[in-house]
């Protein structure tokens, strides 16, 4: 079931084209990964969806009523995960809570009862009474969450949520969103690490120059690229013969050795896996053997061209 | 309901704040109790046998002048509210930002109004500080404390920076207060009317010493609040011609 759509919306700032005709549906109960560099229009598209920019044409709906018209209406059942931290620094992490809890409409023990759980939930209950400026960047990013979460929202969307923190809270946070998912909130998470879109959504959507170019389960957009197999082979008894025998098979494009390793490439789904295994244990056995799958990198380098961020942005 | 919840939350932070609480509030009780004190130690005692018109003078002047400075605490929630990426957070919830905003500057004046008036209070009950008509003192620090919060928005909305926008209502107040002071040195004519009805600050100053300072005058009193509503009416104006063009 749809639970929200953008179809054919155009947005523009001045000359450029921010959103170039999207189209976009949300499953209800997924977690729809959207993906694109820097300017592919994921933010205005996410601010779009939430009613916060108005657009120039097309139609937007969510929870079956049109964006703009029942703004308010949508907006009780949506959370919006900020890219940047947006909490308040001069109140405590419970009081930051109660607020954005009140402000869903949330009063007396609904808000209480809703305010512990969230904060059990992102893991702050120990540290309620202290202000995010004494917290770490990882707790200052699931109170972020947290003060989305707060009102039970239908629908949450995550801008990039895991941008600077360590490895510990990324994992709470991917592991969080899961669980948000588990207990029927849909949520829409954009994210610039393809391993993060690659571990938690049912499904992803690319986006370049303000429109969706590719979108589907990560088996399908990865069965959408022509792609080479790559099988990495540690063979127990290295020899030339070994190497023209697998040179000699059908669609093998490249054999390169280092020692007792042999790097052979293929075309995608040739089928040679099994057939490399039984000339090597033919030629005196096999000490390790894998084949690399292209991934969501792959897919995305071919599909847009580019690299989904730079490489300092990764570091 | 909402502008209530939204009202509490802004005044909240406006209580919690250690460096406002130290500017706005014990900074200008430090100023009154610090020139009172002065004051009175070395003035005859027949100068303040019932009330003192140097102590009143003194402390009406810094609670006006600290009422005008107040126009930063808008400044601080625009920045840092509706002109950073908080803002997305603010719109994405079912309150509209017109709350939010009308809210932030209510709780701004209740917030300098109440510190005013412990101002006021402590010059009367421990310094001879003679209030005449607790309305119109009411009513002077209620204008001088909306123009305030008005010049902030209207800064807030002009300038980029945060800083260059308090740094400006800083230099408007000080300007306002003292300035048209000394002008009046040098150009008796002129500069006194100014610094007499000239500006807020003076008409908000003219407003309380005349309801019932050296010689009760109620016509006074009321022309001096005019004109300090008179010049907020103009500034909101002025504010909502200017947030048609550049909002928020």
């Amino acid at each position: 079931m749809v639970i929200a759509s953008m179809k054919n919306v155009v947005k523009r700032y001045g000359e450029m084209m921010a959103l170039d005709h999207l189209d976009l549906e949300i499953q209800q109960g997924e977690i729809l990964g959207l993906l694109g560099p820097n300017g592919a229009g994921k933010t205005t598209a996410i601010r779009a969806l939430c009613g916060l920019v108005g657009v120039d044409g097309g139609e937007i709906s969510v929870f079956g009523l049109a964006q703009g018209v029942n703004n308010v209406l949508i907006k009780k059942d949506m959370g919006i995960v900020t890219q940047e931290i947006t909490v308040f620094t001069d109140l405590s992490a419970g009081e930051n809570l109660r607020y954005f809890g009140s402000l869903y409409g949330l009063r007396g023990a609904e808000l209480s009862q809703n305010v512990a759980r969230v904060l059990e939930f992102v893991g702050l209950s120990e540290h309620a009474k202290k202000r995010p400026s004494k917290f770490s960047g990882g707790m200052q990013r699931r109170l972020n969450i947290g003060c989305a979460l707060v009102h039970r929202p239908k629908l949450l969307i995550m801008d990039e949520p895991t941008v600077g923190i360590d490895p510990q809270s990324r994992n709470h946070i991917l592991e969080s969103v899961k669980q948000i998912t588990a207990e029927g909130t849909t949520v829409v998470y954009t994210s610039h690490y393809m391993e993060e879109v690659q571990a938690i959504c049912n499904r992803i959507a690319i986006m370049d120059a303000g429109r969706v170019i590719a979108g589907g389960t990560l088996d399908e957009l990865v069965g959408r690229i022509q792609y080479e197999d790559t099988v990495r082979l540690t063979a127990v008894m290295p020899s030339d013969a070994l190497t023209e025998d697998i040179r000699a098979i059908s669609g093998v494009k490249s054999v390169v050795v280092s020692g007792s390793t042999y790097v052979i490439v293929s075309g995608a789904d040739s089928g040679n896996l099994n057939r490399i295994m039984e000339i090597a244990m033919r030629h005196g056995g096999v000490a390790n053997i894998s084949a690399d799958k292209p991934n969501l990198e792959d897919v995305f380098l071919t599909l847009t061209g580019k690299k989904l961020r730079d490489d300092k942005e990764g570091q | 309901m909402m502008f209530f919840t939204v009202f509490k939350h802004y005044l909240k932070r406006a209580c919690v704040e250690p460096m406002g609480i130290l500017l706005y509030v014990l900074l200008p009780v430090g100023l009154v109790v610090l020139n009172n004190l002065v004051y009175l130690t070395s003035a005859a005692e027949y100068d303040y046998v019932v009330y003192s018109t140097a102590t009143t003078n003194q402390t009406v002047f810094i609670a006006m002048l600290f009422q005008l400075i107040g126009g930063t605490y808008i400044v601080d929630y625009i920045f840092l509210d509706f002109k950073s990426e908080r803002r997305w957070r603010l719109l994405a919830t079912p309150v509209s930002l017109n709350t939010h905003f009308f809210a932030a500057i209510a709780a701004s004046i209740v917030f300098l109004m109440v510190s005013n008036l412990l101002i006021l209070g402590i010059g009367h009950f421990f310094f001879y500080v003679y209030l005449g008509n607790f309305a119109m003192i009411f009513a002077a620090l209620f204008f001088m404390a909306l123009f305030a919060q008005l010049l902030g928005v209207l800064l807030s909305l002009t300038l980029e920076k945060k800083a260059t926008a308090s740094i400006a209502v800083e230099v408007i107040a000080f300007v306002m207060s003292f300035g048209f002071f000394v002008f009046a040195q040098s150009l008796p004519v002129v500069g006194g009317f100014l610094s007499t009805y000239g500006t807020p600050f003076s008409a908000g100053m003219l407003a309380i010493n005349r309801s019932g300072f050296y010689n009760p005058d109620m016509g006074g009193a009321f022309l001096g609040l005019g004109i300090l509503i008179a010049f907020t009416a103009v500034m909101a104006c002025v504010v909502a011609i200017i947030g048609r063009r550049r909002p928020l």
